[in-house]
């Protein structure tokens, strides 16, 4: 039955289809599928599709869903650009070396990749006054440089009228870069200076970063401390503090003067403040490494009474003579303690024969290639002196030395280079000893009867460099 | 819901807006025709497809309504139920035959204009119709929509709000009904 009124009203014509659809029937329908029937009818019509008829707020939906992903986009855009441009900010401004300026004023410049400065500093008050007046306008360090020197001009630090000394250095880790730096800095610091037709000194150093910790510890510029530094490799005594504030010329200067005394002590006779030369040149540990420094020492011969303290803490080789003719010594202190390990030749009084009462501690506390000579020639008198040597003895010395191992000898104690085995030319004149024989001399042998202070093989060297009437002994 | 006078006039000067106006109040009656006839044995995309083709092929007859012969609601609705009919069945020999749908020929739906060839044919339907008008609200709308629209009993509960148990009833005793009106001339 059913399929029957089903089949019949399949069939029905429009008529009859009119008459039973007279009423409305409800007849919903999915609006998508709807528009989409739509615009597929219209297209296929020929017609163009009627603007939207999306609702105004669907419309407001579509703009905010492609703007929330364009948001998105341009967010993290944002962000990526912020970091980026940090990061430059960083790359570009970040120092990677200083440069340190003295004349008298002192200042520190940080310095970028690009050779720009990127900060500045006084280390002094002077320093302060110079910075004030250059302007800023290139930052490329080297015109930097020139404008601190120009300022100093203009404020009397330099001038034509008094000697001109500056001092620059470079601070970086990187070898190289500072290097550079230092000799790019050096060339337009003269360019500059006979630009302005100044006649100055300049001195370059290049340094890493740790000096310039120290340096700052102490409150002065690495340029500064490397000058002062210099000059304590002179003079001991000098601390720091005296010199932080003096100029580069001052401190020149002094290093001049420190320098021609050296030299000319090698020449005259009456140098006795050149002691205190020697043996703060023996105290300095960093100075008196394996280069055998003490011929210097040397000089000491010509001092008589004195007490020589001779101390030296080097390791290499040390010849001590420091009473090179010890013939001259009369009652005198030599106390000669060297902790050196190897070579030492410690004639604490060279030619011993004529070693009166003295005090010759020779402590060495070396273990090796002591020819500790504390009276020269043993086979010459020993008065009742400590030195403690009998002919022919070996006493040890107070540091235990005994047997030293004969090392060759770097040892240029002597002006002769020689090694021990051939102190041929260290004769003295006289050679009467008797005992010589006894003992493993070469001919080292003083000629004076004094002992010979040797311990199994001590080789003495006898340095008789100058010549002096009173003892007539070998010179050379 | 537009007056066909209306419609006509506007498919006539304007035939832009005329089917746009035309689907936006039939577009409802022509899919649920076709999409209740064809969901079975087709894609919605192609259910989507012969419903275009109606309202196309209304649209190109528009020259060709005569409101006296019928109303545009009946074109239309007469129009899918013989295309969907169509598809039906020439998807129904495909599946049988395994023969491409286009290749079937067949083709009733040209003939709806026609008059019926069978008096009695015609006769009958009047009769069904009135006994089915006379059923009263809601039955009638609910034979209709099950007889006609051929929609299933829980899409009338929805459209009506009536239980779908108390629709399969009401459609039963209807059907019961029908019997005994239509008794001597099915």
């Amino acid at each position: 039955m059913e399929d029957n009124i089903l089949k019949i009203l399949d069939d029905l014509d429009l008529e009859e289809v009119s008459l039973l659809l007279d009423q409305d029937f409800s007849m919903p329908i999915d609006n998508k599928i709807k528009n989409r029937i739509k615009s597929s009818v219209i297209k296929k019509a020929g017609f163009d599709l009627i603007p939207s008829k999306k609702s105004y707020l669907s419309r407001i939906k579509d703009n905010i869903k492609s703007n929330l992903v364009r948001n998105r986009i341009a967010f993290a855009c944002s962000l990526s650009i912020l970091f980026l441009g940090f990061g430059t900010y960083t790359y570009i401004k970040l120092p990677v070396a200083y440069v340190s300026l003295d004349i008298n004023p002192s200042i520190e410049l940080s310095v970028n990749r690009f050779n720009n400065v990127v900060s500045t500093s006084a280390l002094n008050k002077d320093g302060q006054i110079l910075l004030n007046d250059i302007n800023s306008y290139d930052k490329s360090v080297y015109s930097i440089v020139n404008g601190i020197i120009d300022s100093a001009i203009k404020e009397k630090y330099i001038s034509n009228n008094k000697p001109t000394a500056i001092a620059v250095a470079s601070i970086s880790d990187d070898y190289e870069l500072r290097n550079r730096l230092e000799n790019d800095l050096k060339n337009s610091i003269s360019n500059h200076f006979s630009k302005k037709s100044i006649d100055g000194a300049i001195y370059s150093y290049d340094e890493d970063f740790s000096k310039r910790d120290a340096a700052q510890k102490m409150n002065i510029s690495v340029g500064k401390m490397n000058l002062i530094e210099e000059l304590i490799s002179f003079d001991e005594n000098i601390t720091i503090d005296e010199y932080k504030n003096k100029s580069v010329v001052d401190i020149d200067d002094k290093i001049l003067e420190f320098k021609d005394n050296t030299k000319e002590s090698d020449k005259t006779s009456d140098d006795s403040t050149k002691n205190i030369n020697n043996s703060n040149l023996s105290k300095t540990k960093e100075e008196n490494i394996s280069v055998n420094n003490n011929s210097l020492v040397n000089t000491n011969s010509r001092n008589k009474p004195t007490n020589n303290n001779n101390t030296n803490t080097s390791s290499g080789n040390n010849s001590n003579n420091s009473n090179g003719d010890s013939s001259k010594n009369k009652p005198s202190d030599n106390n000669n303690n060297s902790s050196s390990s190897s070579n030492n030749y410690n004639n604490s009084n060279g030619d011993s024969s004529k070693n009166k009462p003295s005090d010759n501690n020779n402590s060495s506390s070396s273990s090796s290639n002591n020819s500790n000579n504390s009276n020269g020639d043993s086979s010459s008198n020993n008065r009742p002196g400590n030195s403690g040597n009998a002919p022919g003895h070996n006493k040890p010395n107070y540091n235990g030395n005994h047997h030293n191992h004969n090392r060759p000898n770097n040892n240029n104690g002597n002006h002769y280079g020689h090694d021990k085995n051939n102190n041929g030319h260290h004769h003295h004149d006289h050679d009467d000893d008797d005992d010589d024989d006894d003992y493993k001399r070469d001919h080292y042998y003083l000629e004076n009867k004094s002992y010979n202070n040797e311990r199994g093989n001590n080789y003495h060297e006898h340095n008789k460099y100058y010549d002096d009437d009173k003892y007539n002994n070998d010179d050379y | 819901m537009v007056s066909d006078s209306n419609l006509l006039n506007l498919l006539h000067n304007n035939p832009n807006d005329g089917l746009e106006t035309m689907m936006e109040n039939y577009m409802g009656l022509v899919y649920k025709i076709v999409h209740n006839q064809l969901s079975s044995v087709l894609s919605s995309e192609d259910i989507e497809e012969c419903v275009s083709d109606v309202f196309l092929y209304v649209f190109n007859y528009k020259d060709n309504i005569d409101l006296q012969k019928g109303s545009i609601k009946a074109l239309l609705a007469v129009i899918a139920k013989r295309k969907s009919i169509d598809l039906y069945r020439k998807h129904k020999k495909t599946i049988d035959l395994k023969v491409p749908l286009e290749s079937i020929e067949e083709n009733t739906f040209e003939e709806f204009d026609s008059v019926s060839d069978s008096v009695s044919n015609n006769e009958r339907n009047k009769l069904l119709i009135d006994a089915i008008k006379s059923l009263g609200e809601p039955d009638s709308e609910i034979i209709i929509r099950k007889f006609f629209f051929r929609e299933s009993s829980k899409d009338i509960s929805k459209v009506l709000g009536i239980k779908a148990n108390t629709i399969d009833k009401k459609s039963s005793r209807c059907m019961n009904k029908l019997k005994k009106i239509l008794r001597g001339v099915l």
